[in-house]
């Protein structure tokens, strides 16, 4: 590990103790010249490294804008306004410092005044973005904050355990989580907690967040289109999940009027106190927002109503209105500047710098999430801190989060209707055939599993158990065996042809067990992987391993992973993503016991269609699930409209309207593959 | 210290840890029995060493609510008593308890270990120390006591300054709600406190029936609601509306902020504007209920009330009247059937569980079905249910239903209110020589919160709580004795506002439910004049501070009076004795009046006078409640015609009379 890593990795553990507080298992400390390192605990040693912090008349709470007006020990909302402010300006005045030494101290200094959640949040955002950072990497969400992953009675357990320990004990303790989740099968929901509450998902969608901030004024290529592929594809997967438990798909929240069905209770802390985040109960209305406590402003469901009105008046009549009155055409099929569902996803989300009319459309993605986390208490009445919704590490594990964004996807989907379906020129790609694909798993072909594997993460390093022996916590989650796409191409041009493999997955049949139509199967379809060959000319096979899916990145770094890392080498390799990216094991739904019938779409373009040119001299940092995270600082790779070809209504082959996607097979630049998923109900690993 | 005393408070100390022989430790554990229990790890069973039969009493996981109002739980009680019981001497009982403590619920071995130090005849020296330090999670926040955990976990290991946790005076809600407004009343220590007692001292399914306990359950309840409506009325808040429509939402939610353990299992919690909903919690052992069952039941009683008579099981009238010379009187049969105490209810298949049962369905309107896996609300635990606004709102209903029926019941006669010959001339009290007018504020009490939660620390952690608290003061009476001979009488003596919430003075009916008992004592006249003092600490509703482990541990101060050692920890708690008034002063009715003794009297067959502080709230241990009258004379029944307010009424009889006092709340802290 690097002096650098180092020095920064340490400023993640233990987010709610003191700065001087030992760690690394006692081997570290940061000491500040005003404040002494804390005294050694009872059979502990003194640090082996101790790094000098000076005092820094900027890091004064007066100099950081209004990053210190959350308050310590509760909810950091990047949903929130007020929250997000704070945010950019600590960030901002991160971005300050003149490099990683100096990002360190400033760190160091202003780490117990600001939010603890604000504080990783902004560090993370800037170990990101400055360029002599590019090597440090960050460690696992679960590590920093075990209180968003694992109910806080298993963690007092454990306190519990770690008061009563002999000083000889040496063992770890270990706890174990899952796949028992936080309610119980009387709700169908309950099925697919295993999925929502899943560490990795969760993590992925507190980095993807972090990689793609609102109101930061920060340009990021494609973001708005992003935002509703992102959410598109999880609300996809999502439903082949549910599909796998034999639930109907998720239906979206547009009646803020009536009870939502479905409760949530975390039994998650919001810090190491054991605030409980806000809890729903079962059949709760959503109430006018009153929580002018936390810095939002009165808010009523009529809001939501009229910014919902506004924004379909736009969708149906293909323009909005910006702050000058003018219109502004929505149209996805552009050769120059964003796209109609850029522009419409910066406007919904919302980004105050990127919509189009910040005070017409207002800010309807943002307060739908905040007004569902605060149903339980939106006056204030009862000093409730606000539910998992409010926060983007917790808010996937609460049913209505999907529900929510299957409304917010619904506006964007009334849009993509609107384009016209794809022409075959688009779709086709002359001279090249798929003769036949499938998928390989242990020689098994078109066959694929699931079952439960753990992984371990050492839950000390965010929390202080005062214990002398490590406390790991083990985590059970969905996993699959590891496969191998196989792809037989013919190339009839005389020279070699560079072409995008294009891979999607969905279930064959609906709830019903039918067979569906283009359209109904249309929004199921997850993206697997999208990679580039160059096609030889004649036959090629192609093989392409799970592994490397450009929708995945593979396990989080732990803080012992980066502890041993090497300092040169291997980097670029195993090391080089960033946190952001679906999780490998979530790649595939769960099937059924007896196993499941899904679909694989294979499609190749044309790359010379599909390419597009990168600014001079951008690397590819952070370039392991672009499909959805996109490449640091790059443009995103891919040109064609996210989710190409099945984002906007059937096409026509043949003169004929594509009624299944069987018919769009028909081309021969796609094929289609039956495969049967199998939940094995057992741990992968073994 | 090895007396009876220091093994009971050794045995009572940090309930959720696992008893172990640590060298500080005279008890002699069996030899497989000394390892730490392990979380996850499998308990030893007590009954393959041959020992006593713990019966149901392991159904109650641990770390889990223990609840008075569950029939099963009360079960797994009433085992664990009952092996208690049967153990011969303290040793005995010790050994046995040591054993089982490892075993049982943490909140059921206290309550049944507690219990059995009340009634086993060879621990009558020992008392109890406060449940606030036993179970501190139970009165404050989970978050402050984290605080002092992590203030612990920081600490330097040689530092033995005292780790304080302080709480209140700034509670569970917020002022947007009204109901926030008493919530310093409602989440007062000594209250809930009280209430745990209370139902120690009065269970319900024991078999075992203390005098006049369906009666005493009714009058408790009752003063409890009186005293809540004057502190409401001091806050400018309307008096609790009964919850009687089941069907509609629940306006007011609550949010307790507390503990069920020590591993941060929250209480359950329930929105404003939630729903009752039928109960299917099979999970904790309760059977399926729905409304509809409540709504029956209440039928069935509201049929009893009106036409005067229960039915028991054969089918056979059962009639219902306070005017009886043996046997129940109505409001105690009533009482038995509505608590429901099964094994003393008239018909308790057919009049149902009304009471317990309402305390569990709205404990578990936030999950009635367990699809959240949620611990129910604190309304299951008696030692947390006083702190919801909801715990009033369904006791006025039960306090409804109790009220119809001694509506139905004659007024009192003049020959039964009156005492000839003795005229109360004047009454009054005096605080700091300042008559009639007397003032409230905050005092701060501290226990000991490492008593109770293992902090692993080598600093003392303490809890410093604000409550409110009152300066004290005397009751001074003028009587004339106009016989020749001296004359024992009861002296009674209640409080009321003057004025309801719109400001004006209320008739009999309107102000009937409101007064408060404050004191009720015996004093021999002598004839001609006499002058009557009584200090407010006295009083026969309310018991001293509650002893802390350290108080117990050091034994009574030289000077404490055996009286003031004699309690058993049931009683109103003293600083909440007067309401709060309000800072401009508040005017509030002094009811005082006299009866005979010798109509009073109850005739005692040997009784030893233990546990007697709070004689009006709790009786007297294995004795018979010492006074004859109805509870809450002369105030249970309706007037009669010619007594239109309370006013009319000292006017018009010469042994009762009536006087304005001033209460003032002192916002800034008391200074007594």
């Amino acid at each position: 590990m690097s002096t650098i890593q180092r020095d920064i990795l340490y400023l993640f553990e233990l987010p709610f103790e003191d700065i001087t507080a030992r760690r690394a298992h006692g081997s570290f400390a940061y000491n500040l010249k005003d404040r002494p390192v804390v005294e050694n605990r009872l059979g502990e040693s003194p640090p082996t490294t101790v790094v000098q912090v000076p005092a820094r008349p900027d890091a004064a709470a007066n100099r950081l804008g209004k990053a210190t007006i959350v308050p310590r020990g509760s909810v950091f909302s990047t949903f929130i306004d007020e929250h997000r402010e704070a945010a950019k300006d600590l960030s901002d005045a991160f971005m300050r410092t003149t490099d990683a030494k100096d990002l360190m101290e400033f760190a160091a200094q202003v780490k117990d005044l600001v939010n603890e959640s604000l504080f990783i949040y902004s560090l993370s955002f800037t170990i990101l973005r400055k360029k002599e950072l590019r090597h440090v990497r960050l460690p696992s969400m679960v590590e920093v904050f075990p209180t968003r992953f694992v109910p806080n009675e298993e963690l007092l357990q454990t306190q519990v355990v770690a008061n009563r320990m002999g000083a000889s004990e040496t063992s770890p303790i270990v706890i174990e989580h899952g796949p028992d989740f936080s309610s119980t099968d009387i709700k169908p929901e309950h099925r697919v907690s295993y999925w929502r509450e899943d560490y990795g998902l969760n993590s992925h969608h507190w980095h993807w967040h972090l990689v793609y901030p609102i109101g930061f004024g920060e340009f990021r290529d494609r973001k708005g289109e992003l935002f509703f592929y992102m959410h598109q594809q999880m609300l996809a997967r999502y439903d082949m999940e549910r599909l796998s438990v034999g639930i109907s798909r998720v239906e979206k929240l547009n009646n803020w009027r009536v009870a939502i069905p479905d409760g949530y209770f975390s039994k998650l802390t919001v810090n190491n106190t054991g605030r409980t985040w806000g809890t729903r109960q079962d059949d709760t209305f959503m109430k006018d927002l009153r929580r002018a406590d936390i810095g939002l402003d009165n808010i009523d469901i009529s809001h939501l109503e009229t910014w919902n009105t506004r924004l379909m008046e736009a969708i149906n009549k293909g323009f909005m209105i910006n702050r000058s009155d003018e219109s502004v055409t929505l149209s996805d099929d552009v050769t120059s500047g964003k796209r109609g569902i850029e522009i419409l996803a910066d406007t919904v989300e919302a980004d105050f710098f990127d919509s189009v009319n910040y005070e017409y459309y207002g800010n309807i993605h943002n307060m739908g999430h905040v007004f569902l986390a605060f149903v339980h208490d939106y006056n204030n009445a009862h000093k409730e801190e606000a539910g998992v919704m409010a926060a983007t590490s917790t808010a996937m594990r609460d049913p209505v989060f999907y529900r929510w964004h299957k409304y917010i996807d619904d506006l964007f989907q009334q849009y993509k209707i609107t384009q016209p379906p794809y022409t075959v020129e688009q779709l086709s790609l002359s001279d090249v055939i798929v003769n036949r694909a499938s998928v390989i798993r242990d020689g098994m072909t078109n066959s694929l599993t699931t079952g439960f594997s753990t992984r371990d993460f050492e839950t000390s390093r965010g929390i202080d158990f005062n214990s002398r022996v490590p406390i790991i916590l083990r985590l059970t989650h969905m996993d699959h065996s590891p496969f191998e796409y196989h792809l037989q191409v013919t190339n009839r041009h005389t020279g070699p042809k560079q072409v995008t493999v294009r891979i999607f997955l969905a279930p064959k049949h609906n709830e019903q067990g039918l067979e569906m139509s283009f359209m109904e199967q249309r929004l199921l379809w997850a993206e697997m992987d999208k990679f580039l060959v160059t096609l030889k000319s004649g036959e090629n096979h192609v093989v392409r391993s799970s592994k490397d899916s450009t929708v995945t990145i593979q396990n989080e770094f732990t803080f012992r992973d980066l502890e041993t890392r090497p300092d040169t080498g291997a980097e670029i390799g195993d090391f080089n993503f960033c946190g952001c990216g679906w999780p490998q094991h979530l790649l595939l739904p769960r099937g059924k016991s007896e196993g499941m019938t899904f679909q694989f779409f294979f499609m190749l373009t044309d790359y010379e269609k599909d390419k597009v040119e990168q600014p001079q001299g951008t690397t590819s940092t952070c370039a392991n699930a672009v499909s959805f995270c996109g490449i640091m600082d790059s443009k995103y790779p891919d040109s064609r409209p996210m989710g190409f070809p099945f984002d906007r209504k059937s096409p026509r082959l043949l003169n004929e309207n594509v009624k299944t996607v069987a018919d769009l097979a028909q081309l021969d630049n796609v094929m289609l593959q039956d495969v049967t998923i199998t939940f094995m109900n057992r741990n992968m690993q073994q | 210290m090895a007396t009876d005393q220091g093994k009971v408070l050794r045995l009572l100390e940090k309930p959720y840890e696992t008893q172990r022989s640590d060298g500080t430790l005279d008890i002699e554990f069996p030899g497989e029995l000394g390892v730490t229990e392990r979380v996850g790890g499998t308990p030893p069973t007590i009954g393959a060493r041959g020992g006593a039969q713990l019966g149901q009493a392991t159904s109650v996981p641990r770390g889990k609510a223990f609840s008075l109002f569950i029939e099963s739980h009360r079960r797994a009680a009433k085992d664990l008593i009952d092996a208690f019981m049967k153990t011969d001497g303290l040793q005995g009982l010790v050994e046995l308890a040591t054993r089982a403590k490892n075993l049982v619920n943490e909140s059921l071995f206290v309550y049944a270990f507690s219990y059995v130090v009340l009634h086993k005849k060879d621990l009558h020296s020992v008392r109890l120390p406060s449940l606030v330090e036993m179970f501190p999670n139970k009165f404050v926040p989970q978050e402050d006591i984290m605080k002092a955990q992590i203030e612990a976990n920081r600490r330097d290991p040689n530092d033995t300054a005292p780790i304080v946790i302080e709480y209140g005076p700034e509670f569970a809600s917020t002022n947007i709600k009204p109901e926030h407004r008493v919530s310093y009343w409602r989440e007062d220590y000594g209250i809930n406190s009280h209430h745990w007692h209370w139902h120690l001292v009065y269970p319900v399914g024991f078999g075992e029936a203390p005098d006049r306990k369906g009666e005493l359950f009714f009058y408790m309840h009752q003063q409890m609601l009186a005293r809540y409506d004057m502190e409401r009325l001091s806050v400018g808040l309307n008096r609790t509306e009964k919850l009687e429509n089941w069907r509609v939402p629940v306006p007011d939610g609550y949010f307790s902020k507390l503990t069920v353990n020590n591993t941060s299992r929250a209480w359950g919690t329930r929105q404003d504007n939630s729903m009752l909903m039928d109960l299917r919690r099979e999970d904790i052992g309760l059977e399926p209920l729905d409304i509809t069952d409540l709504e029956i039941w209440r039928s069935r009683i509201f049929d009893a009330i009106h036409q005067g008579y229960m039915n028991d099981r054969n089918g056979e009238k059962v009639p219902l009247s306070d005017n009886v010379t043996s046997g129940k009187r109505g409001i105690d049969i009533l009482g038995d059937a509505v608590e429901a105490d099964r094994r003393l209810s008239v018909n308790s298949l057919y009049y149902g569980d009304l009471h317990n049962q309402g305390h569990i369905v709205i404990a578990f309107t936030h999950d009635n079905d367990n699809a959240h896996k949620e611990e129910m609300g604190v309304m299951g635990d008696s030692a947390t249910a006083m702190r919801d606004p909801i715990f009033y709102r369904w006791h006025k209903f039960i306090d409804d239903m109790f009220q119809e029926y001694k509506l139905t019941q004659q007024p009192y006669t003049l020959e039964e209110l009156s005492l000839p010959n003795v005229v109360l001339e004047r009454v009054g009290v005096l605080s700091k020589e300042q008559p009639d007018a007397l003032t409230t504020g905050w005092t701060v009490r501290e226990f000991e919160a490492f008593r109770g939660l293992d902090f692993n620390s080598n600093a003392p952690v303490n809890l410093r709580l604000t409550h409110i608290d009152h300066s004290p003061f005397d009751y001074h009476l003028q009587v004339k004795n106009q016989l020749q001979t001296p004359k024992q009488v009861t002296v009674r003596i209640f409080l009321a506002p003057k004025f309801n919430v719109r400001g004006l003075e209320m008739n009999f009916m309107e102000q009937r439910l409101l007064w408060a008992e404050m004191d009720k004592f015996t004093v021999t006249l002598k004839p001609g004049m006499n002058h009557v003092v009584q200090p407010s600490k006295d009083s026969s509703i309310t018991n001293p501070d509650e002893y802390t482990f350290r108080d117990l541990e050091t034994g009574p101060q030289p000077g404490t009076s055996r009286r003031e050692f004699n309690f058993c920890g049931c009683g109103w708690p003293q600083h909440v004795l007067l309401p709060r008034g309000t800072p401009g002063g508040m005017i509030f009715q002094l009811f005082v009046m006299l009866t005979d003794l010798e109509k009073d009297k109850v005739d005692q067959q040997g009784n030893t006078g233990r546990c007697a502080n709070a004689v009006s709230f709790c009786g007297i241990l294995d004795s018979k409640f010492p006074d004859g009258r109805p509870m809450g004379f002369p105030f249970d029944r309706r007037n009669a015609p010619q007594f239109q307010s309370a006013a009319a009424f000292a006017e018009q009889l010469d042994n009762a009379n009536l006087h304005d006092i001033t209460i003032t709340f002192l916002a800034s802290g008391l200074q007594k």
